[in-house]
């Protein structure tokens, strides 16, 4: 059997770990035109020059225990799903009886005039992210505006104001995170990097992107002009589906996949940010293009291509702000999604420097937001992922020492006793 | 490839645990320079990697379950998580950055974050590595805890 | 402190805390069943009501740190031998409750303990002493009604005479009357299965027999009291013996009270009363008036469980106890069992329990003599019990005329008892005398019954040490046998009554 695998992060790794539980000797084979298997949501440390090795997320032993045959440098530029072969750059071809897509997402870039000017950057790669790092030292950059207030374009401004660097985050809406957080946490958020020196400009945007060759300025849709040494686009990623176009796969938000992470087309799987998942919590089929996701997807594929059936227990939005002093978690949704749900706020952020909101409907949570303590919230993202009925407990969900004591005695004799901790436990009741 | 797994955890037993947190405190202990209970709390700044939770009549010590699927393991960024051939989780805390991911996915609430000073990583039960034998089970004075095979 | 009457501020002990040691894991506060201790999440510091605290000493043995020492207050009165601090506490509790101070355990007073004015005797140079180790040393005994002869077949040999149902014990100790509800099922499970592991009884008390401890049929006593909680025919026939209880050391001449609130629903079970009702045991049987009323009731468990119960009786060792005990015998008993003033229990009014009855030591020498007098002695077997602490106490007690002994607060001890004497507040924190589950979880049965086990053990092998040096190689040798006992710092008339010369004598 001969595993071919494109791309060379989570969702691939997951992928080569799922292989080899089932099948020990068939060939793996990685296909990534980057050179090294790092980690995509440690980029943003290079402007503060962390290690090169500890960006790496799996090194080359890994490949090595694992038989792993990985050319890398090359892109993929189309699959023949016909004769299964996949051709590269360099017109090789490669072929395969299984092919994972794990191409993961591709930066967003809105249609910005001058948006092709040098210093104008997205952070979506290793190469982008070092890129950004050595333009910043060669033009002495003082001032950089980040457009978009997402993870990463909040990471990336705390980054520069822990180098010196000035910057000014441009957001459409009214506050940041305003996707992955509520008002109460993006307010908490934004306090904590003003107090770092980070400057917001909300409600508006950038209409254009000034200077003669390099960037010199912005100007806002509101009509002011802001000096600008470089620019970071940081308003998303969209599944990179260019590859499995040209399979013919079916494609929607993203790739579509199977419960078994198989495309329409037979042998062709695809897990990581280039598909669309089923949510968990609506049931709705979208991109969610998180990590922990990437992984478990490759797995869950390789496990499958490996002739293991298994499927998919469905995505889930798990956020972590890593960068700031005071963690920040979020799992599911955090605003209520109709009248029928109940919220728990228990909101001790000033006085002891925590807040936790919890989210239920039916009877069951749905999301939850821990800002500062954040220890054992994982027990709640699987009340999320699991559907356990929490009515009777709903109000400790927002306390500290909620835990597996709230639960109800058949689970913890399950998990703990049983020790039923395998993939397929962990379904929704 | 179904290797038969040889690993051993520490399995609690509820209706025996009287909450009296003699494991948390061996834990912390075994695991300081020192050796010293006072010391390794007060000086050395650890935590415990197994928790007592109570609740009434109710009370248990949890510590990581070294999960058959360990979401910890999906979700690490930084490869500090590793899993070896018996199935037991690892966490490299020289390794790992801080994400938090495996606080945010561990089911039930094993893997801890430590943010104390200069230090920020996660820390969980690492079934006491080299001591060879977990302190907590060995502390239980109730017998809430065993050490046994997998099941 | 504030908005309490004035005199709570005088308490007895107090919880010293090392807060450099305390690591803040808040054991203590988790293990304190009496609100004495709490954590004060402003200060991060645990603080301590010391007014609550009883001395139970759990939270000084829990505290991985060994931060904690739980002290007597050094505030004290003012030195009076007659107003003791005792004594003037009981008058700022009674002048606040108007109710009688209710106590537990056992007589806490200075009455004097013969046992330890009374010496045993040793084998020196002739009729050498005997080594338990290399040679064979029997502590078997046999309760129940013996003979006074045996008759012979015409062969000369084979023996006619029967006698009825004996229990067979292992040592001479038998566990004595707790029942469920005072202690819980953890600790009644502990006592059977270290019955059943050593070969001897222990006693259901008054309320009945769960049906999880039924498989230990053959080790256990079970109890008829005046309340007659649980008895049935079943119960009954789920025994190896049958005890009826008129009397206790620790409260002789009343009845018990288990409040409602501790009714749960395994005791309301076993009792077979409804959960939450108050189980009170009268102070007399109402049937029982007379030793004729005691013979019908004897001669009624006997009818009904066919004669293959031996049946006890139970009284508290009461002045003239030898003349009560004549009585019992007469009517039918097959041992009297007597509990004497140290005797302990789950709840008593302290003025009964400090006050009442008489020392078990002069209990069995009056009525072993008594009963010999009488000719009965072989009729029925003695069973002492109250206050006994050592296999010494219980070979001292044989010596003195008793056929075997049996204990609780040993056993409540091997399970981490501490005598704080809280029993009666169903809080003990070492989950002993509580049915809190929260408590009650914290005696794991096969933990104590290992202890109880291990205890029986070394006390056997105490005995056995002891009657080695005695020259003695059956425990049937000593029983009475005072001769072998001699006494110091005694009058003539304690001699007397116990019927032991002074050493040198
Ligand atoms: C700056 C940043 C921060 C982030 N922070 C977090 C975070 O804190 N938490 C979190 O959960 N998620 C975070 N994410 C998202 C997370 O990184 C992704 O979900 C995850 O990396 C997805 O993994 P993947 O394997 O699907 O794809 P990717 O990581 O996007 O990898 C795609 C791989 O495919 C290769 N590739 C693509 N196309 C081709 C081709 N045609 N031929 C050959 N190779 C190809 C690429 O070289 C790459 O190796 C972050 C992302 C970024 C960019
Ligand atoms: S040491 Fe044992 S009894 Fe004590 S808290 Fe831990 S598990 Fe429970
Ligand atoms: S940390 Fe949590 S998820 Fe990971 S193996 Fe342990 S118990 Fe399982
Ligand atoms: S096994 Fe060791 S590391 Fe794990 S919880 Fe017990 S004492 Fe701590
Ligand atoms: S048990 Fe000891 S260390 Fe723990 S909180 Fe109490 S005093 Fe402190």
């Amino acid at each position: 059997m001969r595993y071919v695998i494109v791309g060379n992060s989570a969702a691939a790794v997951g992928c080569i770990t799922g292989i080899r539980k089932v099948d020990p000797d068939g060939e793996i084979v990685v296909i990534s035109y980057e050179d090294r298997c790092y980690s995509k949501p440690m980029i943003a440390d290079v402007l503060v020059d962390i290690p090169e090795e500890k960006l790496l997320y799996r090194d080359s032993s890994f490949f090595e225990e694992n038989g792993v045959e990985t050319i890398l440098g090359h892109k993929a530029v189309s699959i023949n799903r016909k004769n299964k072969v996949v051709a590269l750059d360099s017109n090789e071809l490669v072929p395969y009886d299984k092919l994972l897509i794990a191409t993961g997402g591709k930066p967003f870039v809105p249609p910005i005039e001058g948006s092709d000017k040098k210093g104008v950057f997205t952070f979506t790669e290793l190469h982008s992210a070092i890129s950004f790092k050595n333009y910043l030292k060669e033009n002495g950059a003082e001032e950089v505006i980040v457009i978009g207030s997402g993870f990463i374009g909040l990471e990336v401004a705390y980054f520069l104001r822990e180098i010196g660097v000035n910057v000014r985050v441009v957001e459409l809406l009214d506050r940041v995170l305003a996707r992955a957080l509520d008002r109460r946490g993006s307010e908490i958020v934004e306090n904590m990097l003003r107090e770092k020196g980070v400057e917001f400009i909300f409600n508006d945007t950038v209409e254009e992107i000034m200077g003669d060759e390099k960037v010199s300025s912005v100007r806002l849709k509101s009509g002011s002009v802001l000096r600008a040494d470089a620019v970071v686009v940081a308003i998303g990623v969209r599944p990179n589906t260019e590859l499995a176009q040209t399979a013919g796969v079916e494609i929607n938000k993203g790739i579509s996949v199977s419960d078994t992470m198989e495309t329409s087309v037979p042998d062709i799987f695809a897990a990581g940010d280039c598909i669309e998942c089923t949510d968990i919590v609506d049931g709705q089929k979208k991109p969610i293009p998180l990590f922990p996701l990437a992984f478990e997807q490759g797995f869950i594929a390789g496990l499958n291509m490996a002739g293991k059936n298994m499927e998919y227990l469905g995505g889930l939005v798990l956020n972590s702000l890593k960068f700031l002093p005071v963690p920040v978690l979020n799992a599911g949704v955090v605003e209520p999604t109709d009248d029928s749900c109940e919220v728990f706020v228990n909101d001790k952020f000033e006085k002891k420097g925590f807040y936790r909101k919890a989210i239920v409907k039916n009877g069951k949570l749905i999301g939850f937001i821990a800002i500062g303590e954040i220890d054992r919230t994982g027990i709640l993202t699987n009340l999320i992922r699991q559907k356990i009925d929490v009515s009777n407990v709903k109000e400790r969900l927002v306390e500290l020492d909620f835990g597996l004591v709230d639960l109800p005695q058949w689970w913890r004799e399950e998990k703990l006793k049983q020790d039923k901790t395998a993939y397929k436990d962990w379904r929704a009741f | 490839m179904s290797r038969k797994r040889k690993l051993m955890k520490v399995y609690p037993i509820e209706e025996n645990c009287i909450s009296c947190r003699y494991c948390e405190v061996a834990c912390t202990m075994v695991h300081s320079e020192s050796k010293d209970p006072v010391k390794a709390y007060k000086l050395e700044n650890l935590l415990p990697r197994a928790t007592v939770e109570v609740k009434e009549a109710v009370s248990l010590s949890l510590m990581c379950r070294h999960c058959k699927h360990p979401f910890c393991f999906d979700a690490c960024i930084s490869g500090a998580i590793m899993v070896d051939e018996n199935g037991k989780v690892n966490l490299d805390e020289e390794k790992c950055v801080g994400c938090w991911n495996c606080v945010l996915v561990c089911p039930f609430g094993a893997a801890h974050p430590m943010i104390r000073e200069e230090k920020r990583h996660s820390f969980k039960c690492d079934l006491c590595g080299d001591r060879g034998f977990p302190a907590c089970v060995e502390a239980c004075p109730n017998r809430a805890l065993i050490y046994d095979f997998e099941r | 402190m504030l908005f309490k009457k004035p005199q709570v501020a005088f308490y007895p002990f107090m919880v010293l805390r090392d807060d450099y040691k305390c690591v803040r894991c808040k054991s203590c506060v988790d293990q304190c069943s009496f609100d004495a201790t709490y954590y004060d999440e402003d200060l991060n510091m645990i603080m301590n009501h010391h007014e609550n605290c009883v001395n139970c000493k759990r939270c000084e043995a829990f505290c991985p740190t060994d931060a904690i020492k739980v002290v007597k207050n050094p505030s004290t009165f003012h030195p009076d031998a007659n107003w003791t601090p005792e004594a003037i506490r009981d008058i700022h509790v009674q002048m606040l409750t108007g109710a009688v101070i209710l106590t537990s355990t056992g007589n806490d007073k200075p009455i004097k303990n013969y046992f330890d004015h009374l010496l045993l005797d040793a084998c020196q140079v002739t009729n050498p002493p005997i080594d338990p180790l290399r040679e064979p040393m029997e502590l078997k005994t046999f309760i129940g009604r013996k003979t006074d002869q045996l008759q012979f077949d015409s062969d000369g040999v084979s023996i006619k005479t029967t006698i009825g149902k004996q229990l067979e014990l292992e040592i001479p100790v038998l566990f004595s009357a707790m029942s469920y509800g005072s202690i819980n099922l953890n600790l009644q499970k502990a006592m059977a299965i270290a019955c059943r592991e050593f070969g001897t009884y222990w006693n259901t008390g008054e309320g009945g027999l769960h049906k999880s401890l039924r498989e230990f049929k053959d080790h256990t006593i079970v109890q008829v009291a005046s309340g007659r909680f649980g008895v049935d025919l079943e119960y009954l026939e789920t025994s190896a013996a049958i005890e009826i209880k008129i009397g206790q050391g620790a409260k002789p001449g009343i009845g018990g009270h288990l409040p409602g609130e501790k009714v749960n629903e395994g005791i309301a079970e076993t009792r077979m009363i409804p959960v939450g009702s108050d189980a009170i045991s009268p102070a007399p049987h109402h049937d029982i008036y007379s030793i004729e009323d005691l013979r019908q009731l004897i001669y009624a468990l006997k009818e009904a469980t066919n004669y293959e119960k031996p049946v006890f009786v139970k009284i508290a060792a009461v002045h003239n106890v030898a003349a009560i005990a004549c009585g019992i015998a007469h009517a039918g008993a097959d041992a009297i069992a007597i509990d004497g003033v140290r005797g302990g229990t789950g709840a008593t009014p302290k003025s009964l329990r400090d006050h009442v009855g008489i020392p078990i030591e002069m209990a069995i020498a009056a009525v072993d003599d008594r009963l010999r007098k009488e000719g009965l002695r072989n009729e029925v077997s003695l069973i002492a019990a109250g206050g006994f602490r050592s296999a010494v106490d219980v070979l001292k007690a044989i010596a003195l005329g008793a056929d075997a002994v049996y204990i609780g607060t040993v056993a409540k001890l091997a399970a981490g008892c501490t005598q704080c004497q809280q029993c009666h507040t169903g809080r003990c924190a070492w989950g002993i005398t509580t049915n809190n589950p929260k408590l009650a979880k914290r005696l794991n049965p096969d933990i104590v019954a290992e202890n109880l086990y291990n205890l029986l053990r070394a006390w056997a092998h105490d005995i056995k040490e002891l009657l080695g040096a005695m020259g003695i190689n059956a425990i049937e040798s000593i029983k009475g046998n005072r001769l072998r006992l001699r006494s110091w710092g005694l009058t003539e008339q304690e001699n007397k009554i116990l019927g032991v010369l002074p050493a040198g004598m």
